[in-house]
């Protein structure tokens, strides 16, 4: 019976949340085999502080971009639910206009889909009843970053998705901003390693979204 | 006592639900302001059409909810600001279909709109005056098997060829007597080449 329980509650664990790639936090939790990505991600124009409608314990998904990686371009499935947390392994969390820093596997590094929860709320229904209400925003990928061997850190710019008051994207921009992230870079894990510049460029296929 | 209460209050609830729901406008209109319209058409739908909701994308407000009048299928509101929407959710009651009425379920249908749905359902009201948002259907998805277990949970919603704008224009002129708004529906229904229909 305990046994049966705890097999539960680790398949629910291991079925409930996605895994996103780590976040590094020094140089000595760098696995071998691994390379810290570091960048960013912007709006253009950025979300307004209200805009995002999240409750029902939410509020921590404020403010957030997810974004969808590979090695190579496949479809996403964003049918919501487990599938869609299935999906994420492997990608990114990161915070709208901060630098990230997350530990990733030595291989070509390949962005599918950015994804912003928009709506994320509970109301009653009725007197036993309620419905929960989501939305979520997709941006597309179709970027690639070259990992070199020998490669520790790598810096991929800060990726701009410019869009339209109904979040349609209007243009994708990859920036260099790289003196400001380097600088990030040494203040956190020191001057130990370098950080390479490897611009996130477009794939060569044309990417799409799979609504 | 208490059931005279009980029915002052259900009268005066009832009262307020048709007075949200439909109905005439009302008279002032508001500057430079905008009637919208458009249909959904909820045939193949498990419930009747009781709410449309437009969300305003821009300008920015603190209260971007839009509850739309209704007159079977037609949802309209007028006094709008000039910007952008969107179809943000429409639902109903559901039941057996008796005429234009559902009994018999205690079930309510609420169907829900992306924000990235595409053009079809994101709303440009560049200028003021009358803006016809188009037709729409509630299409189903759910199998015959879904349906008969009451798992009515895949639908899409699409473009429909009709009703036609003019079409709405003249059911609109019901509503719109007394305000600002009959001349220019008066006006569009001429540009249209719209011809009165003889009375009987």
């Amino acid at each position: 019976m305990r046994l049966g329980a705890a097999l539960l509650a680790l398949f629910c664990l291991a079925a409930c949340g996605p895994r996103f790639l780590p976040e590094a936090q020094s140089l000595a939790s760098l696995k071998p085999g691994e390379v810290i990505l570091v960048g960013k991600v912007e709006l253009v124009p950025p979300l307004d502080k209200d805009e995002q409608d999240l409750d029902w314990g939410a509020g921590g998904l404020r403010g957030k971009i997810y974004l969808f990686a590979g090695d190579k371009w496949r479809d996403v499935d964003t049918t919501p639910g487990f599938g869609l947390n299935r999906e994420l392994d492997d990608g990114i969390e990161a915070v709208l206009g901060e630098t990230f820093f997350v530990q990733s596997p030595h291989r070509p590094f390949v962005l599918l889909l950015s994804m912003v929860i928009l709506n994320l709320r509970a109301y009653a229904t009725g007197p036993r009843s309620s419905a929960v209400d989501t939305d979520y925003l997709f941006f597309p990928g179709g970027l690639q970053v070259s990992v070199q061997p020998g490669d520790k850190a790598l810096y991929l710019g800060t990726i701009r998705y410019h869009r339209d008051e109904f979040f349609e994207t209007k243009k994708i921009e990859v920036a260099d901003d790289f003196g400001k992230a380097q600088a990030a870079f040494q203040k956190k894990f020191g001057g130990k390693v370098s950080l390479r510049k490897s611009l996130a460029v477009p794939l060569s296929k044309p990417a799409g979204k799979k609504k | 006592m208490v059931l005279r209460r009980f029915r002052f209050f259900s009268a005066a609830l009832f009262l307020a639900f048709l007075a949200a729901c439909g109905g005439k406008m009302v008279k002032e209109g508001k500057g430079q302001t905008t009637l919208v319209f458009g249909h959904i058409d909820m045939e193949e739908a498990p419930s009747g059409l009781d709410w449309v909701r437009l969300r305003q994308m821009k300008p920015k407000t603190e209260e971007p909810f839009w509850n739309m009048r209704l007159d079977e299928g037609l949802f309209y509101c007028e006094n709008m600001p000039v910007g952008s929407y969107v179809l943000d959710q429409f639902g109903g009651g559901g039941g057996l279909k008796l005429g234009s009425v559902r009994f018999f379920s205690n079930t309510t249908y609420y169907y829900d709109v992306p924000v990235q749905s595409g053009k079809d359902f994101q709303f440009r009201v560049e200028k003021p005056g009358l803006y016809f948002t188009g037709a729409f259907a509630y299409k189903r998805l759910a199998s015959t098997a879904e349906r008969f277990f009451g798992m009515e949970t895949k639908y899409d919603i699409v473009k429909a060829p009709g009703p036609s704008e003019a079409e709405l224009l003249e059911r609109l002129l019901e509503f719109t007597e007394g305000t600002s708004w009959q001349g220019d529906v008066k006006k569009r229904l001429q540009a249209l080449g719209w011809k009165p229909r003889k009375k009987d």
